[in-house]
């Protein structure tokens, strides 16, 4: 044995099986699988930890760690302990790996010497200790939690391994798989060692991941993100109570943050700033993903149809489809929507196979109480399945740009919206059965929106909780139509101040 | 449609443009990006200023929104702070889009937020709050910006 001590204690693995041995007991051939394709692990390249679990090849096909053919983060094998002068007993391994799709995945080595001698203690775990903690009570509970401890050697160790059991529980999100592993125990039998060296020797691993769920779930990542960015802040206080670290390991949260940080809202982890950037994108998320879905195809073309008359017109007897801008004739066919505004038949259903709402005023065609599919729209007195959303701030929404104040059609909003042209709600336009949602092509210059389009009849038809808005609703209605008339831009943004001052003070 | 409509648009804003705004198309043959130039309004700590703005309007246009977008650096609560220089306009938005909403509307819009901000609906959080809570170290940063990045 004394003439090959050098690779006596040589490990080979193979790639194929994923099975480890000692090179001087079976040389460079896999003794389960016979494969060549094997390589002998020393402390600058260790195979097994491109995997997500050197001891548990079931979990491989869960995790789904496919290093070769997703991408990869540039830290991927990034060591930030490395050592360039390495203790040959003590190579505390740590590898964080990145992977777009299956989440985070990082596996520590520590191997613990606590034979004859002193021996610095604290450094690896003590650090470690706080962070699983962290995950496992934020997350309150991976499945499959182990924590096994074995210490490998002749005796048992002094202090024994350090068990990390974290609390845990139920799984506070459902929808995502969160799996953190604890596996405490090294590789190696006892037996292996009987040539190593006097002393106890243990060997850690610890293994964590954090997996998305399946498909393309990238808010769900984000959450994850949010949350170990809060973690991060945890840990670093807690870090920073270690007086004694290597330096090296204060850039621990920096180094995970920079793996998070993939995304736009990356380095959002420490300023408030960063958090409200996170919350903006995450809420400009969720409200795309709360678009109106569209009309059913039968109901969309149930809708009537009308020959353009000269109700339909403006004051100048013109007007345009909203859609495509082009100019309606009188006789020409319009489809008409229960909210009374009219379209090109092909217009109009181009929008509402994608949107059921009015490409006007943004209520639906479908009727509410109804079959998700209903094959006839709405009546025009029916309350529509998609009104306008009443969780918009007015301040969005108002879109009237370019178009002078018109009154809402509402009492409440005229209360806090002067209207400047009292003709409007009088005219007999306003309860005319036609709406266009087309442009009506006004005289310039143009000082008011004509009441005959209106975009919408008074009230009764809207639900009551949608009238706080519908000042806010009706001028954005009109910031499209109005600001066709061209007349109207000479004074466009004041136009839009005085409104928004005037009625945009809730 | 797009192209007939955005033709129609841009011929019309051509014919009357916008007070204080340039349009342009930066390729002859793309009508579906605008150039636009604004001049920073009267009475806003950007006054003096010329900021270049990005519009791209989509092939599905207008049943998709355009986007619209600072190229020229603004220190401006509803304009992020990077290469993209995004402009927050809701009206832009998937669900709030329309599309009757026409481009001329969207760039008054647009307009309009750099005369009165938008705090509360802000993407640069650190602006707004300057914005709301010391306007005067606001107005001094966005005249600084101006000066240095908008400059005719």
């Amino acid at each position: 044995m004394a003439d090959n001590g050098g690779t006596q204690r040589e490990l080979v693995f193979c790639h194929s099986c994923h099975n480890e041995w000692l090179r001087h007991q079976h040389g460079l051939q896999c003794p389960d699988c016979d494969s060549e394709f094997v390589e002998t692990i020393d402390e600058h390249s260790d195979p097994r930890h491109n995997r997500t679990d050197t001891s548990d090849d079931d979990e491989d096909d869960v995790m789904g760690n496919n290093d070769d053919q997703l991408p990869q983060n540039p830290l991927h094998r990034h060591n930030p302990w490395h050592n360039p002068a390495p203790d040959p007993d003590e190579p505390d391994i740590e590898h964080v790996e990145w992977n777009p799709s299956a989440g985070i995945h990082f596996a520590r080595t520590t191997i613990r010497h606590t034979g004859p001698g002193p021996r610095p203690q604290g450094r690896g775990d003590d650090l470690f200790a706080p962070f699983i903690q962290g995950f496992s009570t934020l997350f309150e509970g991976a499945a499959n939690a182990q924590v096994q401890g074995r210490p490998v050697g002749g005796t048992p160790a002094r202090d024994g391994p350090r068990m990390l059991r974290p609390p845990f529980a139920t799984h506070p999100f459902p929808e995502q798989h969160h799996h953190i592993h604890h596996h405490h125990g090294g590789p190696w039998g006892g037996d292996r060692w009987r040539d190593g060296p006097p002393g106890v020797r243990q060997v850690f691993t610890t293994t964590g991941q954090f997996q998305r769920g399946p498909g393309p779930n990238n808010q769900q990542g984000q959450n994850v993100s949010n949350v170990l960015a809060q973690l991060l802040h945890t840990m670093q206080a807690s870090m920073a109570e270690q007086r004694d670290q290597p330096a090296s390991m204060a850039h621990f949260p920096a180094i995970i943050a920079q793996m998070l940080g993939n995304g736009a809202h990356g380095d959002a982890v420490f300023s408030d700033e960063a958090l409200d950037r996170i919350i903006t994108q995450m809420m400009e998320q969720t409200n795309t993903n709360s678009a109106p879905g569209p009309a059913s195809a039968a109901a969309i073309a149930a809708l009537p149809k009308k020959p353009a008359d000269k109700n339909m017109m403006g004051q100048d007897g013109k007007a345009e489809c909203s859609v495509c801008m082009d100019a309606v004739e009188i006789g020409d066919e319009v489809t008409v929507l229960p909210c009374n505004h009219w379209f090109h038949g092909e217009c109009v259903g181009a929008w509402l196979k994608e949107h059921d709402t009015c490409p006007h005023c943004r209520q639906g065609i479908m009727p509410k109480d109804g079959p998700q599919d209903a094959n006839a729209p709405r009546a025009p007195g029916e309350t529509p399945r998609n009104i306008p959303n009443p969780f918009v701030r007015p301040s969005r929404t108002n879109t009237g740009a370019g178009t002078p104040p018109s009154p809402g059609p509402g009492p409440g909003s005229a209360d806090n919206n002067p209207p400047p042209m009292p003709g409007a709600f009088t005219q007999p336009g306003m309860q005319q059965p036609y709406v266009p949602g087309g442009y009506p092509r006004y005289p310039e210059p143009r000082n008011f929106v004509s009441p005959g389009h209106h975009p919408q009849p008074p009230s009764p038809q809207r639900p009551q909780n949608d009238r706080r808005r519908s000042s806010g609703r009706e001028r954005s209605s009109n910031g499209g139509e109005g600001s066709s008339g061209g007349g109207g831009h000479s004074g466009g943004v004041t136009g839009w101040f005085r409104n928004l001052r005037g009625g945009g003070s809730r | 449609m797009a192209q007939k409509r955005i033709a129609k648009e841009y011929s019309e804003l051509q014919k009357k443009p916008l007070e204080g705004m340039k349009i342009s198309l930066p390729s002859e043959a793309d009508m579906h990006q605008w150039q636009i130039l604004i001049d920073g309004p009267k009475g806003s700590p950007y006054e003096g200023g010329v900021f270049t703005l990005h519009l791209s309007l989509p092939t599905e246009y207008p049943f998709k929104p355009p986007t619209l977008s600072f190229k020229t650096k603004i220190y401006h609560p509803n304009v992020t702070n990077d290469d993209k220089g995004s402009m927050c306009l809701g009206m832009l938005r998937a669900d709030e889009w329309k599309p009757s909403s026409k481009i001329d509307a969207v760039l008054s819009f647009a307009k309009a937020l750099l005369l009165e901000p938008q705090a509360d609906d802000a993407v640069e959080g650190g602006i707004a709050r300057e914005y709301k809570e010391n306007k005067k170290e606001f107005v001094k940063n966005a005249k600084a910006w101006t000066k240095q990045y908008a400059k005719r």
